[in-house]
């Protein structure tokens, strides 16, 4: 018996109390029922991003007209081309920084961890209006032009944290004794960071570069305040077209978008499970 | 449910009756019958995967019967939820409360069944005295030894005086020593206490020291019930022979039956006459297994010459000093190596055999009529 | 492999070199976040101190002095706890109160229905599908509440053509229609954490507890929740922070008549009207928020923020 209580042997459902069973089903029944709830809004988005109508969310018909005005949209996709150029960018830096970061910060003196900390956690506590007025002001205060680069200094400064805590905390479930081990065998340390802390760490580089690509093409608030004129990320062009005409278009842009972010994943998954499977080294001889 | 039950009075206070749990395809416990005697200390052993904790848990109510009943005290425990059987356990791993004091979470049951304070206050004072731990109730589980965590779980499942006590496994994240001395107080306790205890545990060793009976699983089949003395000695299967201590299984042939005893013809060894145990059906030039433990054979230098003994020539093939007493392994019995062990007597130079070296010729000696009959084929 | 030389002895200088990468590269982010967030603070901070200049700049302060001694640089304080912003911040405070609260009786059943009754092989799928959402636009996500509370939106169509209202209801752009978006958006933060929690949870306890004769609702309140504290803690400040400060669902749901502190900050910026009061009004939300985290850490007695993470 393992302490968490269940067997080595797999659970069935076979001769369960009708009591246990009945708790169970109505557990089921309102966790799916929350389910709905969070993913009913996006459902409606989808579907009547192929009604016919232009104002109300009456159903008048299937059109693909929505979809044509979208793809003849130039705004849309110029917007949707400073978003990706702008995550990108953002991904790369803030990863990098980030992992740095956390290898560097692993061996600290506590004085350091104390300026560190505070420092790190500031961008996730305070809140993202706040930021955006004080990165306003300290551009228009430098004679900085708003431009890409300053969205993109913007996005790197609140997603860098982010990527500190995802690789710290596979950093600190990392056994030390691995990386003495490579020393022992003769290893340097950058051999050793490069063989053997590295690879252990992937999963969490990835992640939390996936976080920032996340946030990065999803952020509204801090983009508006810097993006300046011209440089219209997709959040604040959809923002645009709902403060002034709200059509199915929109919706048409939101199931691309869903469906763009669906197989992201989705090749996220796949690709996981490609590098899970280790390479065993193909040698002959006995088995 | 607070009934303190009389010292092993024999009479059935647990019947599992032709008891089954099944997990998919796997048989966990498979049409268990066993009875447990009131006030008795009984062991459920066997190897990993046998069921026996399988069974415990059908018991306590964890686990839902697919076959079968269990009764306590003539009364059927399938329909009642773990909280309400009078049955308690001692879990593996202690299930101690963490956020709860050592005072709370022996109390925790008696609250439970909302006994006024005085009372509950007494009583944990009581049973935390009877297990050594006078002093411990402010204490948090975080700051106790796994020994003190152990007697806090039995406190815990004791105070509620439950018709039968069931231990998972409890002493096996113990040291060693501290193992052995836990067996003794545990073993005192239930003598005290006089509540029925069954305990499950894959070490025969432990079972040996502690058990009025046994019974011994395999893949989920109860394969034999009986003293300790019984199962040692007059083991019913070669499995059984097996895990209760190191034995020599010797095949052979069986000639004659007469009154009860058999005579067979040892492979490559003397003839014998054993007694037919009484669970195995044996007939006339069947092979059969003789199990002859190490203890029960003894080495010397020249063949017997009283009755009463059997011998057989050998030759040493290696001898080990193991303090207490000296193994020896021989050849020329059997189609396998024999094992026998030869008591330490002082080296001074008096015994022969202290100067017996591999590859030496010797007899092995035993009493007549000494040996188990086993069946041949078997697992 | 060679006869590997020892790689640890100590060098030239008599000292062993290290067995870690150098400490040094932290050092670009943590300058990064100092001059991307602690210099712009603090701009802000002397800024909040000046006046309103005429076309939304700043006035230029004739005396220093006298600005400082006079206590006008308080000026946009005094102004920003007054009754009217007061009751800004207050309402703020509020609808996080409410929608934490409503998440977290929301959360919690679902956490433990995965947790504890759906099969460790199904349990990732069941957490993916909590994340899912999240990986989707949030702005998209709030206006899908749009579209559907508008008056010409879904519900209202569906309650005319069902007959059940001749008019159409006002749903949208009032503290429910808020309350609806920051409920929906924050939810996954507090399944999470108390899903981790209930996770880790020993089973055997939940056994020893039925063991000792406590039925499944006593388990629960006695041995369940007390041990799952940590993990609501978790979801209630990863929850209730960012809707104290959040801007975008007030903004698209909430219309004018529900200003709460990020629209009234945002409001200083965009029509020209009031920096320095927008930089005070700022500074007295991240006061707040910070307040918050304080009072949290000290309940929780870790006394560290670090152990948030």
């Amino acid at each position: 018996m393992t302490p968490s209580g269940e067997g080595v042997l797999p659970r069935t459902r076979t001769g369960v109390r009708p009591a246990v069973r009945a708790t169970r089903a109505t557990f089921a029944a309102y966790s799916v029922a929350i389910y709905a709830f969070l993913y009913a809004p996006i459902a409606v988005l989808v579907l009547f991003s192929f009604n016919a109508a232009t104002q109300t969310a009456v159903w008048s018909g299937f059109t693909l007209r929505w979809y044509r005005e979208l793809a003849a949209d130039e705004a849309v996709w110029r917007a949707a081309w400073v978003s990706l150029e702008v995550a990108v960018a953002t991904t790369v830096t803030a990863t990098a920084l980030g992992t740095a970061a956390a290898i560097g910060l692993r061996r600290t003196p506590p004085l350091v961890r104390r300026i560190a900390t505070p420092l790190l956690v500031l961008p996730i506590v305070l809140p993202e209006i706040v930021m955006a007025v004080a990165l306003l002001r300290v551009f228009g205060a430098s004679g900085i032009t708003l431009d890409f680069w300053t969205i993109w200094f913007a996005h790197v400064v609140f997603c860098v944290s982010y990527v500190v805590i995802v690789v710290q905390a596979r950093l600190a479930g990392m056994d030390d004794a691995l990386e003495e081990a490579a020393a022992d065998l003769g290893a340097t340390r950058w051999v050793a960071f490069w063989k053997v802390t590295l690879p252990q760490l992937w999963p969490a580089v990835l992640s939390s570069a996936l976080l920032v690509l996340t946030l990065s093409i999803d952020d509204y608030v801090v983009t508006s305040f810097v993006a300046g004129v011209g440089n219209t990320t997709l959040p604040l062009q959809i923002y645009a077209m709902f403060r002034k005409h709200i059509t199915p278009e929109i919706n048409a842009i939101c199931t691309l978008l869903l469906v763009a972010t669906t197989a992201m994943i989705l090749l996220a998954a796949v690709l996981q499970r490609t590098v899970r499977q280790p390479r065993l080294p193909r040698k002959g001889g006995p088995r | 449910m607070d009934h303190v039950a009389p010292q092993g009075t024999g009479a059935a206070i647990l019947r599992v009756e032709s008891t089954t749990r099944r997990f998919g395809r796997i048989v966990a416990v498979d049409h268990v019958d066993l009875e447990i005697h009131r006030g008795e200390f009984f062991s459920l052993l066997g190897p990993s995967g046998c069921g026996k904790t399988t069974l415990l848990r059908l018991i306590a109510g964890f686990e839902p019967l697919d076959t079968g009943r269990i009764l306590l005290d003539g009364v059927d425990l399938g329909p009642l939820p773990p909280h309400r059987r009078p049955v308690n356990t001692v879990f593996q791993h202690y299930a101690l409360f963490p956020h709860l004091s050592v005072f709370e979470n022996v109390a925790f049951g008696l609250r439970r069944r909302k006994t006024p304070d005085p009372e509950v206050r007494t009583r944990v004072a009581e049973v935390l005295a009877l297990v050594r731990l006078h002093g411990f109730e402010g204490r948090m589980p975080a700051q106790l030894s796994g020994g003190q965590r152990q007697r806090v779980a039995l406190a815990r499942a004791l105070v509620l005086k439950p018709r039968i006590l069931l231990l998972d496994e409890p002493l096996g994240a113990l040291d060693h020593q501290l193992r052995v001395r836990m067996q003794v107080e545990l073993k005192a306790l239930q003598r005290v206490c006089g509540i029925t205890f069954l305990f499950v545990t894959h070490d025969q060793n432990e079972a040996l020291a502690m058990s009025d009976r046994i019974a011994v699983l395999s893949e989920g089949r109860v394969v034999q019930v009986g003293t300790g003395e019984d199962i040692y000695e007059r083991p019913r299967t070669e499995f059984v022979a097996r895990f209760m201590g190191a034995s020599n299984l010797l095949a052979a042939r069986v000639h004659d039956i007469v009154d009860g005893r058999a005579r067979v013809a040892i492979r490559q060894g003397p003839e014998c006459e054993i007694p037919v145990p009484e669970a195995i059906r044996v007939d006339l030039d069947q092979d059969v297994r003789v199990m002859l433990r190490p203890e029960w054979l003894a080495l010397s230098l020249e063949a017997p010459r009283e009755p009463g003994w059997a011998s057989w020539p050998v030759r040493v093939e290696e001898r080990h000093f193991l303090g207490a007493f000296t193994s020896f392994s021989v050849s020329g019995l059997g189609e396998d190596v024999v094992e026998l062990n030869m008591n330490s007597n002082g080296h001074d130079g008096h015994d022969p055999l202290d100067t017996v070296r591999p590859g030496d010729p010797a007899f092995l000696v035993w009493r007549s009529g000494l040996g188990v009959l086993l069946a041949a084929d078997d697992g | 492999m060679g006869g590997a030389p020892a790689p640890r002895e100590p060098g030239p200088g008599g000292r062993v070199p290290p067995l870690h990468p150098s400490p040094w590269l932290s050092s670009p982010t943590l300058l990064l976040l100092a001059a991307g967030l602690v210099v712009p603070l603090a701009l802000i901070f002397l800024d909040s101190f000046r006046l309103r200049g005429v076309y939304g700049g700043f006035t230029p302060i004739p005396d220093l002095w006298e600005h400082l001694a006079s206590g006008a640089f308080l000026g946009n304080y005094r102004r920003a706890t007054q009754g009217i912003y007061l009751l800004i911040f207050w309402r703020s405070l509020w609808i996080a109160a409410l929608t934490t609260a409503l998440c977290l009786l929301a959360a919690y059943p679902v956490a433990y229905w995965l947790a504890v009754m759906v099969r460790p092989s199904r349990r990732p799928l069941g957490l993916l599908l909590v994340v899912v959402p999240f990986w989707t636009s949030f702005v998209v996500r709030t206006f899908a509440w749009v579209w559907i509370l508008r008056t010409e939106g879904l519900v209202n169509n569906v309650l005319l053509a069902t007959g059940l209202a001749d008019q159409p209801l006002h749903l949208l752009y009032n503290p429910f229609s808020v309350l609806l978006g920051l409920v929906y958006g924050e939810l996954p933060f507090m399944i999470l954490p108390i899903y981790a929690a209930l996770e880790r949870l020993d089973r055997s306890l939940l056994e020893a507890s039925a063991d000792l004769g406590a039925g499944p609702l006593t388990t629960f309140w006695r041995v369940t929740l007390p041990l799952t504290v940590p993990g609501v803690a978790a979801g209630v400040i990863l929850v209730f922070v960012p809707s104290v400060g959040q801007f975008l669902i007030s903004d698209m749901l909430g219309g004018a008549r529900t200003m709460l502190a990020g629209n009234l900050i945002q409001n200083q910026f965009f029509g020209g009207r009031n920096q320095p009061f927008g930089f005070a009004v700022s500074f007295l939300l991240t006061a707040l928020v910070l307040l918050i985290l304080w009072a949290y850490t000290r309940l929780v007695k870790r006394g560290r923020l670090e152990d948030l993470l």
